[in-house]
């Protein structure tokens, strides 16, 4: 899984590690290491595997933009109401956090209803960032 | 070329990693953690100059505008260069492939960030 993948320094070594085991431990379904390769690294392609997961979703029944704040308003307030079905580990880009990790959760509520968690460590373990976010939805061609 | 003020690349490095919407940039910029760019910077970053400079950013194509779906509980990215035609706190913004170029060239100085 992409948590475990080999490495140096805090992440590789200690952080990364720690990610991974948490994530077995809540038992979430981590995409594999297979995944991260057939994205080859590439930010699109990882974006496009969490659409992927994110066309998946059984319909919520709520729509439009009241019903994303209702969303988010929901699993910030209650996360235990929320399951995370798919996550990505990865260092983080963000100069703020280097030597961190980048988390992002797909979560579902009972309904069926899909949001993204996203949280990033810095290389000190420190929370920079924790928020949910609605799907992305795909490019119309 | 376009000469990057340290509040742009600040707030390019908060949406490196995903889509935030400006609460969220605000907040980061300006939190107590001790890698937050205020702490660099030396001073907090007002909502007023965020959204100048996302505005600048989004621009020069170098973050995305996306807004929440009228029929579902998702984003819908606007084309290019578009700012959000409705209040930017219901607009959510993510680096586009030119922005990371950008971003990937881009130290953050040491000594002293508030170059603006």
């Amino acid at each position: 899984m992409w948590a475990a993948s080999k490495g140096t320094g805090f992440v590789g070594r200690i952080l990364a590690p720690t990610v991974s085991t948490l994530l077995e431990f809540t038992g979430i379904s981590v995409v594999d290491k297979e995944a991260k390769q057939a994205a080859q690294g590439s930010k699109l392609a990882m974006a496009a595997l969490v659409l992927d997961i994110g066309t998946s979703a059984i319909p919520g029944g709520r729509q439009g933009k009241e019903a994303t704040r209702r969303l988010i308003k929901s699993a910030t307030e209650n996360p235990g109401a929320w399951r995370t079905v798919a996550a990505f580990v990865e260092k983080a880009v963000t100069r703020q956090a280097r030597g961190g990790v980048s988390i992002q959760q797909v979560v579902q509520n009972e309904a069926g209803d899909q949001l993204v968690r996203h949280t990033i460590l810095d290389a000190a373990g420190e929370v920079v960032e924790d928020h949910y976010r609605p799907m992305l939805k795909a490019p119309i061609q | 070329m376009v000469a990057w003020t340290s509040t742009d690349m600040f707030i390019l490095d908060v949406v490196a990693d995903d889509v935030e919407n400006l609460g969220d940039i605000v907040l980061r910029l300006n939190s107590s953690i001790p890698s937050a760019w205020r702490h660099r910077a030396g001073r907090s970053f007002s909502r007023e100059e965020v959204v100048l400079s996302l505005s600048r950013l989004v621009k020069h194509n170098l973050v995305q505008t996306y807004v929440e779906d009228d029929k579902e509980p998702a984003l819908r990215a606007l084309s290019s260069s578009s700012l959000p035609s409705e209040a930017y706190e219901a607009a959510w913004f993510g680096i586009t492939s030119q922005g990371r170029i950008v971003h990937s060239s881009w130290e953050p100085d040491n000594r002293s960030s508030n170059q603006d």
